[in-house]
């Protein structure tokens, strides 16, 4: 009878923990989506395509709640999550797969460790300090750097230059992202076989090329998942760039050139802590958890994704499902 | 046409450990030369020495010179002069290696690293050197597929086509059939008689059963040092050392 018990409790309890995590994912789910109906039921498929965003939350919070104005168009704050998150992936992966190849591949074993170590160091930073570098660094940098008197009339028009913008939103995820890229990389670099690199010098490549047409191949599924979890962290990340972005939910507009980078923005994420002081009302409460469900949406959409092109590219590679 | 390859008072260590014990040993061109001997017993080590491949281990050190043809393996001087050596060397490996690519895209490689000839140009090498390796009907259009699907055979004379993509004065095999099975072997053994008439190769063996069937001459290692060589015939039939009698007879 013990006997049994003992075999059946460790059984039991960790079914329980598997299905209560399960549970918890679901009830987050349930409840997001259930808080944004309104606003969702409201607004219909504009939520995604119409514009408009800040002055909606204006007229939401002065709306009374026996008549809330529950109709907003999110497009400007997708847009800029999804902007500024391609652009710090861009970035980010270039820094961080050469960084993990010089890591792996180049440095000697001592640098290597303390390079390995800084790495280490940046992914343990909370994100609140990458935003207060952002506001103390990276925004007054931008602005001496790139906006003049000048172009801040030019483009009075259309929004307010400041160095809280895009382009600073960018870098700082930026450094945010890189560590995880770097991390996953050198994880993969360093599981290609030796032999492999040996093909290429056989054929009398140079190191570099070894690395760039065999080692960096060979790593890229793993360094795609470092991307993809990167991308992640860029999309949700809340605190930091909401400190650096400008806050206004404006569509950069390509037109503008190289001022597109300097537009500010506000992304999803953002949004909810900026305008979460508004949330006594249920008009804004509802859409911030809208905010929240088109979150949650990207990112099941991006693990999906990530599935798909992993398995995408392990069968063109010929390895067996 | 290949190149001889002679080998005069070399000695190979990784640290401390004597690897090889002075080794005096010509390759004639044009012909196979099989190193036999127990694992360990250096003849992978003088292998990697003739295309400097032991360089990338850090603890490898070594005294005496080889010569491929006219070129002294360890006086080359210049810039990308290992480079231009290795690329007069093809090497196939014990693990058959294709890259994780398609079976095209593994033959371009060696060739688009050092030349600049038009695709058209490249492609009809790549398919010229399959057939020699007896894929090109095999595959038909499955040479645009992934070389991973391949089996353990074709994998391996997929190689033997990569590493003759670059047309080598000498080919190296480690242990090449070690990983296959027997009819993936005489498949391979076939093609080595027939590309040693361009080609010299030196082949790594643990089977003497192949050493015996394929090479012109045989080398026998025990212990880092060459203990006998000579015309294979010969050494089977009648060996002169007594190691060499027992190593063939399988009771060392």
């Amino acid at each position: 009878m013990s006997k049994k018990i003992k075999e059946l409790l460790p059984e039991y309890s960790v079914k329980m923990l598997s299905a209560a995590t399960i549970i918890a994912i679901v009830l987050i789910f349930y409840f997001v989506i259930s808080k944004a109906m309104p606003v969702i039921k409201a607004s219909g498929f504009g939520l995604l395509t119409k514009t408009g965003f800040d002055q909606q939350i204006r007229e939401g919070f002065a709306s009374s709640a026996d008549d809330p104005m529950l109709t907003f168009g999110m497009l400007a704050p997708i847009i800029g999550t999804l902007l500024s998150t391609l652009l710090a992936l861009l970035a980010a992966g270039v820094l961080a797969i050469g960084a993990a190849a010089v890591i792996c591949e180049m440095a000697p074993r001592g640098l290597a460790t303390v390079l390995t170590a800084i790495v280490r160091l940046l992914a343990s930073i909370p994100s609140v300090v990458f935003g207060l570098i952002g506001v103390i660094a990276v925004v007054p940098l931008v602005e001496k750097l790139f906006i003049t008197v000048d172009m801040q009339i030019d483009y009075l028009e259309f929004f307010q230059m400041t160095g809280r913008n895009m382009l600073s939103s960018a870098i700082v995820l930026t450094f945010m992202i890189v560590p995880t890229i770097i991390s996953l990389s050198i994880d993969a670099i360093r599981a290609v076989p030796n032999s492999r690199r040996e093909i290429g010098y056989a054929f009398g490549m140079s190191r570099f090329r070894v690395i760039w047409k065999i080692v960096l191949p060979s790593a890229r599924s793993g360094i795609v998942a470092g991307m993809i979890l990167g991308a992640g962290r860029g999309i949700g990340e809340s605190i930091a760039v909401s400190m650096v972005c400008g806050g206004t939910a404006y569509i950069p507009n390509i037109l503008h050139g190289f001022a597109a980078m300097l537009s500010p923005i506000l992304p999803l994420s953002s949004a909810i802590i900026n305008k979460s002081e508004a949330m006594s009302s249920p008009a804004v409460e509802s859409a911030l958890f809208a905010c929240g469900a088109i979150l949650l949406l990207m990112g099941a959409i991006l693990s999906a994704l990530a599935r798909l092109i992993e398995r995408r590219m392990r069968r063109r590679a010929g390895y067996a499902d | 046409m290949g190149s001889s390859v002679s080998m005069k008072s070399f000695n190979a260590y990784y640290a401390d450990k004597q690897a090889l014990k002075d080794v005096n040993l010509e390759i004639p061109q044009n012909s196979i030369y099989a190193f036999i001997g127990p694992s360990g017993c250096g003849k992978t080590t003088l292998l990697r020495s003739i295309n400097r491949l032991n360089d990338l281990i850090p603890s490898f050190s070594r005294t005496g010179t080889i010569a491929v043809g006219e070129h002294d393996v360890y006086g080359l001087r210049g810039r990308n002069a290992v480079s231009r050596l290795r690329r007069g060397i093809g090497m196939v490996f014990q693990q058959p290696n294709p890259l994780p690519m398609t079976v095209m895209q593994n033959l371009l490689l060696p060739v688009k690293e050092h030349y600049k000839d038009a695709n058209s140009t490249m492609e009809a090498l790549a398919a010229e050197n399959l057939r020699k390796a007896g894929l090109y009907e095999e595959l038909g259009d499955r040479v645009h597929k992934a070389a991973l699907l391949l089996s353990g055979g074709q994998q391996q004379r997929l190689c033997i086509a990569r590493a003759l993509m670059l047309d080598p004065e000498v080919m190296l095999f480690d242990e090449p059939c070690s990983a296959l099975d027997p009819i993936s072997t005489f498949k391979i053994e076939d093609l080595l008689m027939e590309i040693k008439k361009e080609h010299t190769i030196i082949i790594v063996t643990h089977n003497m059963e192949q050493a015996r069937r394929i090479a012109d001459h045989t080398a026998f290692f025990y212990q880092g040092e060459i203990v006998e060589w000579g015309a294979t015939r010969k050494m089977f039939m009648e060996p002169e050392q007594e190691l060499t009698q027992k190593y063939i007879r399988g009771v060392m």
